[in-house]
C-alpha cells in the first residue's frame, strides 16, 4: 500500500467517525458504532493492523498517529456514552422530558432597570457618569443654585457626616456639577448618572434612608427645551411603549430655569382617575429643565455660549412597579428571593 | 395651597369646571395635589419659590394671564391715614437683624363680634376656623394677599411700646394655642414692658389676644428673614399658616398693601377708625430691573414667539415694560416676584403662560460628544455578569448601619435613629444578614453578592471604597471561578488576604470574600481564556509531604519565587499520618524542552526552603 493510500484511509476513518458520532442518539446505536470502528474488525482496528506490515520508517511515522486516533475515538465514544446515560439512561431519548435548570444567578432588579435605561441613552450618544456618595455641599447644593439658607438645603432633610460641609448626597445632581466642573473646557457633554442617594428618613414601606435616582444632562451649543421634550418623550416610549401619553408642565426646581415637570397618563385608568394615580389621571414621573444660568457659571461654563438640559427621576417606584414589589424594604433589605 | 373656587372667582370671572381650572393650575406650576372632590376647594402643590402663590390673588393673577382673563383686585383703603396722636403712639423698637420691616397701625372704636357669613364661609372653605371679626380679617387678608398679620389688644400691652428683640434663654410665651413655649436667644420675640408676648413670625401670645371686650388694637404686618423663621419654627415644631408664609421670601412692600386691605375691611365690617402708627422699614430694597433679550428667549425655547405675545404675557404678570427695542425689553420685575433671579426666569414665565404643552419637540442634532464613561463602571458591570454566570445573585443593601466601632468608621452627625448612625465599612455584614434571611425562611442559601461603595476615614480624610462582597457556600470556589474568568493569578495568604502580584486586593474570611474592584480592574486580563487552537498541554503531578503548619500558601509562595513558566493548581490534599500530602498539578501550555529541569528545580526549591519531602 502506498503512503498516499494509507493517508487517504486514515483521513476517511477519522472524518467519517467525527461526522457520524453527533447523529447517534441511543446507547444501542453507540454500541454498534463502537464495533464498526473499534471492534475486532472495525475500520480503525484494521488501520492499526496495517502498521505491522509497514517499513520501519513508516511504522515510526504512522504508529503514533494511528494509536492517537484510536485513543481519541475511544475518548469521544466514552464521553458520548456518559452524555447519553445522563440524559436517558439506557432507553432511547425522550425529548419531552423537561430539562434541568443549570445553576445561574440574577441581577438585582434595580441593576436590570438601570441597564435598560443606559442602553437607551448609550444609543443616543450619552456617557454613563458617576461621582461620590459622600459629598461636599459645594457640589450638592452651592453649584446647583442652592445658596446657604435655601429651604431645600435644610439640615433636617439631609444626612450630614460633618456639618456643615460634608453630607451624603441628596440627589445625583451633585454628579452633574462635578462633571460640568471637570469638563467645563471639554464640552459638549451628554451624560446619564444612575446612583444611590440619601435622605434623613426612617424606613417605611415606601421610603428608605437611601433611594436610587437616574440623572441625565446635555450641554452643548444650541440646546433648547425642545430637545429635552424630545429626549424625554422617546425615553418614555422606550420604557412603556409608543402609546405612552406624557404631560409637560412648568415646575420649579432650583437647579434649572425654565423648569419642567413631566407626568405620564395613568396606564390603569387612561387618565380618568383611579386609586393608582390618586385620581389625578396622571402620575408624576420626573423633574427636568434647562440647566440654571447660575449653575453653569458656578461650573465655569459660559451660559451665553452653552445651554443645557437636565432631568432626574426616582428609580425605585419604577423598579417596584415593573417587578410587582410593594415594599421598598424588600427591594433593598435582602428579602428578595430569586426564582 | 388651598383655593376655594368661590373665593378665586372674586378676582377672575370664569365659568370653567373645577377639573378645567385645576388643569390650568397644573400647567402653571401649581399641580393638583389632592384628588378633586365636591367641596369646591382645589388643593394645589406649592413649591418653595413663589411666595405670591401662597395667596389667592397670586394664584388668580397667573390663572388670569394663562386664560387671557382680567384680574379684579379687591378693594383697599389706600388713602394716607392720619397719624395716631403722640400720646397714643405705640413705640416700636427693633434690636434683631431678623426684622426687615415692621409696619403698625392703631385701630380704635373696634366692635369685636362675629364675622359676616361671606367671610366665615370663605375662611371655613380654606380651613381656618372663624374666631371673631378682627382675627378673621387678619386671617382673610393673609390668605388673600399672602401677608401674615397680627392684631393685639392695645389695653393688654404692659406698656405702650413693642420691642422686637432676641428672646432671653429660658424666657417663656403662652401661645394662643394654649401651650407654653420656652425660648432661647436664637428666637426673636415681641415684648412689651419687658415681657415677651409673641414669638416673632411664628405664633401670637394669649396675653394680648383680641377678645370680645377689646376696643382698641395694635395691628402689625412684619417682614422677617425667612431662614430665621424656618429654623426657629422647625426647632419649636410649630408649623402653621403664618409660618408657611413667613418661611418664604416675602417682599417687605407687601406689608403696607396688606394693611391697606385690612384697614378697608376693619372700617367696613367693624366700624373701626384706623391710624398709622410707626413703620420700621430701614432699608427698602430697590426694584429689580431685568433685561429680556429675544435672542435668549429663542436660545432656550427654540421658538420664535411674536413680540406682541411676549408683551401681553409679561404685562398680565405685572412686569412693567420700561423700554422696548428690536432686541429685547427692559423690565421692572413686580415686587411680589421675589423668585426672579435671572433673565431665564422671565423666559420661564413666558413659556409657562404660553403653555408648555405648546412647545414642539426636536431631536438632538449636534454631533455625539466623546464618551467619558469611567472604565470602572464598565468593569463592575462585567463583574456582575461573570458572577451571575456561575449562579450568584445580586443584592443591594443599605449603606447606613448601626455603629460597629470598627476603626475608620464614619459616623453621621444627625442620624435619625441609632440603628442607622454610621456608614458601612463593608457590605459584608449586610450580606450576612441577607444570608440569615434565607436561613430564616428555610431557603437554600445561594451565592450572593453586592457591588457598591463602602466608606472609611483615615487621618481625617473620607474615603469611598469600591467593593465587591461575595457571601455563600464554599466562597473560595466563587473567588477561584471569578479570578479564573478574569484571567487573574492570585493567592490567599495564611491570614486570608487575597494577593495579586504582591498587592492585597481583598480579604477572604468567615464565609465571605471582599474585593476592591478598582484594584481588581488593574489586574484583569481582558482577552484571555479563549485561544484559536487546541493546544497539547503537558501536565505533571508532584506530591509534597509537609507538616500541618505548612500551608498551600507557603508552598505557592516558594513556587512564585521561581517565576514559574507553568500554571499550577492543587489537585488534592490528604492526611498522611501527622503530615499533609499536597498533590499539585503543574501545567505547561507548550511542549517545553526544559520541563524536566524546571520540575526538578521547583521540587528542590520547595523542599529545601520549607524543609519538607517530595514523593514525586
Amino acid at each position: 500500500m502506498t503512503s498516499d493510500q494509507i493517508d487517504s484511509q486514515y483521513k476517511l476513518c477519522r472524518e467519517s467517525f467525527l461526522e457520524r458520532i453527533d447523529s447517534i442518539i441511543s446507547i444501542s446505536d453507540l454500541d454498534e458504532f463502537y464495533l464498526e470502528y473499534l471492534g475486532r474488525k472495525g475500520t480503525t482496528t484494521n488501520l492499526l493492523k496495517l502498521i505491522k506490515e509497514m517499513l520501519p520508517e513508516d511504522k515510526k511515522q504512522y504508529g503514533p498517529i494511528f494509536n492517537k486516533l484510536r485513543t481519541n475515538q475511544e475518548e469521544i465514544i466514552n464521553s458520548k456514552r456518559e452524555e447519553l446515560n445522563q440524559t436517558q439512561g439506557n432507553i432511547d431519548i425522550d425529548l419531552t422530558i423537561p430539562g434541568a435548570i443549570l445553576p445561574t444567578g440574577h441581577l438585582h432588579p434595580t441593576t436590570t432597570i438601570i441597564r435598560e435605561m443606559n442602553e437607551f441613552f448609550r444609543y443616543l450618544g450619552f456617557s454613563i457618569g458617576e461621582g461620590p456618595e459622600l459629598e461636599d455641599v459645594e457640589y450638592n447644593f452651592r453649584r446647583l443654585n442652592l445658596p446657604e439658607g435655601h429651604p431645600a438645603t435644610d439640615l433636617q432633610d439631609s444626612l450630614f457626616v460633618k456639618e456643615p460641609q460634608y453630607l451624603m448626597r441628596t440627589h445625583t445632581s451633585s454628579v452633574e456639577t462635578r462633571i460640568l466642573s471637570e469638563y467645563h473646557d471639554k464640552l459638549p457633554l451628554r451624560v446619564v448618572v444612575p446612583g444611590k442617594c440619601y435622605r434623613n428618613e426612617t424606613n417605611s414601606a415606601t421610603n428608605t434612608s437611601f433611594f436610587y435616582q437616574y440623572q441625565g444632562f446635555v450641554v452643548d451649543r444650541g440646546i433648547t427645551i425642545q430637545h429635552l421634550k424630545d429626549t424625554l418623550t422617546k425615553f418614555h416610549q422606550f420604557l412603556f411603549g409608543d402609546d405612552v401619553k406624557l404631560r409637560f408642565r412648568y415646575k420649579y426646581y432650583p437647579e434649572v430655569s425654565p423648569g419642567m415637570g413631566v407626568d405620564m397618563q395613568c396606564r390603569f385608568c387612561k387618565g380618568s382617575g383611579c386609586s393608582v394615580c390618586k385620581y389625578r389621571g396622571f402620575i408624576e414621573v420626573l423633574g427636568s429643565g434647562m440647566i440654571h444660568y447660575n449653575t453653569m457659571k458656578a461650573c465655569d461654563i459660559d451660559p451665553e455660549t452653552y445651554t443645557g438640559y437636565a432631568f432626574g427621576m426616582g428609580l425605585d417606584r419604577l423598579v417596584m412597579s415593573k417587578y410587582g414589589i410593594k415594599d421598598i424594604r424588600k427591594l433593598y433589605g435582602g428579602e428578595l428571593v430569586y426564582v | 395651597m388651598k383655593i376655594p373656587l368661590n373665593w378665586l372667582k372674586d378676582y377672575v370671572s370664569t365659568d370653567k369646571s373645577p377639573r378645567e381650572i385645576a388643569a390650568s393650575f397644573t400647567q402653571l406650576g401649581l399641580m393638583l395635589d389632592k384628588p378633586l372632590d365636591n367641596s369646591g376647594v382645589l388643593d394645589l402643590e406649592h413649591r418653595m419659590d413663589r411666595s405670591d402663590w401662597l395667596s389667592i390673588i397670586g394664584c388668580a393673577r397667573d390663572y388670569a394671564a394663562f386664560n387671557k382673563l382680567k384680574l379684579n383686585y379687591p378693594k383697599s383703603n389706600t388713602k394716607k391715614l392720619p397719624l395716631v396722636s403722640p400720646s397714643e403712639m405705640v413705640e416700636i423698637t427693633v434690636s434683631t437683624p431678623a426684622v426687615r420691616r415692621f409696619n403698625t397701625r392703631v385701630v380704635k372704636n373696634v366692635k369685636v363680634g362675629e364675622s359676616p357669613d361671606w367671610l366665615k364661609e370663605r375662611l371655613t372653605a380654606y380651613g381656618i376656623k372663624s374666631i371673631n371679626n378682627v382675627v378673621d380679617i387678619t386671617n382673610y387678608v393673609m390668605v388673600e394677599l399672602g401677608q401674615p398679620m397680627h392684631a393685639q389688644d392695645l389695653a393688654k400691652l404692659k406698656k405702650s411700646e413693642i420691642t422686637l428683640r432676641p428672646a432671653k434663654a429660658g424666657e417663656t410665651v403662652r401661645t394662643i394655642l394654649g401651650t407654653t413655649v420656652t425660648l432661647d436667644k436664637d428666637i426673636f420675640v415681641l415684648s412689651s414692658g419687658g415681657v415677651a408676648i409673641v414669638i416673632g413670625g411664628i405664633v401670637g401670645g394669649v396675653e394680648t389676644s383680641v377678645t370680645h371686650d377689646t376696643t382698641e388694637i395694635i395691628l402689625d404686618a412684619g417682614n422677617y428673614d425667612q431662614s430665621v423663621i424656618r429654623k426657629n419654627s422647625r426647632k419649636l415644631k410649630i408649623i402653621n399658616e403664618t409660618v408657611s408664609r413667613y418661611d418664604k421670601f416675602l417682599h417687605p412692600d407687601l406689608c403696607e398693601i396688606a394693611l391697606d386691605r385690612a384697614t378697608y375691611l376693619l372700617e367696613t365690617i367693624s366700624g373701626a377708625i384706623v391710624y398709622q402708627n410707626s413703620d420700621y422699614y430701614p432699608a427698602p430694597p430697590a426694584p429689580l430691573i431685568q433685561k429680556l433679550t429675544f435672542a435668549r428667549l429663542k436660545i432656550l425655547s427654540g421658538m420664535d414667539l411674536p413680540i406682541s405675545v411676549v408683551k401681553r404675557i409679561l404685562t398680565a404678570l405685572e412686569y412693567q415694560i420700561l423700554s422696548s427695542t428690536k432686541d429685547g425689553l427692559t423690565l421692572k420685575v413686580p415686587y411680589f416676584r421675589t423668585d426672579v433671579e435671572v433673565e431665564d426666569d422671565i423666559v420661564a414665565d413666558i413659556l409657562r403662560i404660553n403653555d408648555y404643552s405648546s412647545i414642539p419637540t426636536s431631536p438632538l442634532d449636534t454631533p455625539v460628544p466623546k464618551d467619558i464613561t469611567p472604565a470602572i463602571l464598565t468593569f463592575e458591570d462585567h463583574l456582575r455578569d461573570l458572577l451571575v454566570s456561575f449562579g450568584a445573585h445580586e443584592h443591594i443593601t443599605a449603606s447606613l448601619v448601626k455603629e460597629s466601632g470598627d476603626s475608620g468608621e464614619i459616623l453621621l452627625s444627625n442620624a435619625l435613629s441609632a440603628d442607622q448612625n454610621a456608614l458601612r465599612t463593608s457590605a459584608k455584614p449586610m450580606l450576612m444578614e441577607v444570608r440569615t434571611n434565607y436561613h430564616k425562611h428555610q431557603v437554600g442559601v445561594p451565592i450572593i453578592f453586592e457591588i457598591g461603595k463602602s466608606f472609611k476615614q483615615s487621618n481625617g480624610k473620607y474615603q469611598e471604597i469600591r467593593e465587591l462582597a461575595i457571601v455563600g457556600p464554599e466562597v473560595g470556589h466563587s473567588l477561584a471561578t471569578l479570578m479564573h474568568l478574569l484571567g487573574i493569578k492570585y493567592l490567599v495568604s495564611n491570614t486570608g488576604e487575597v494577593i495579586i502580584s504582591n498587592t492585597t486586593v481583598g480579604q477572604l474570611e468567615g464565609g465571605a470574600v471582599t474585593l476592591d474592584t478598582a484594584l481588581l480592574m488593574q489586574y484583569q486580563q481582558k482577552y484571555t481564556g479563549i485561544i484559536s487552537d487546541f493546544t497539547h498541554v503537558i501536565k505533571r503531578d508532584i506530591s509534597l509531604i509537609a507538616p500541618k503548619h505548612v500551608t498551600y500558601f507557603d508552598i505557592a509562595s516558594v513556587i512564585e519565587i521561581t517565576k514559574p513558566n507553568f500554571s499550577y493548581t492543587c489537585k488534592s490534599i490528604d492526611k498522611v499520618g501527622q503530615d499533609i500530602n499536597y498533590v499539585l498539578t503543574l501545567t505547561w501550555s507548550h511542549n517545553e524542552k526544559s520541563i524536566d529541569t524546571e520540575l526538578s528545580e521547583v521540587i528542590a526549591k520547595v523542599t529545601k526552603k520549607l524543609n519538607i519531602k517530595s514523593k514525586t
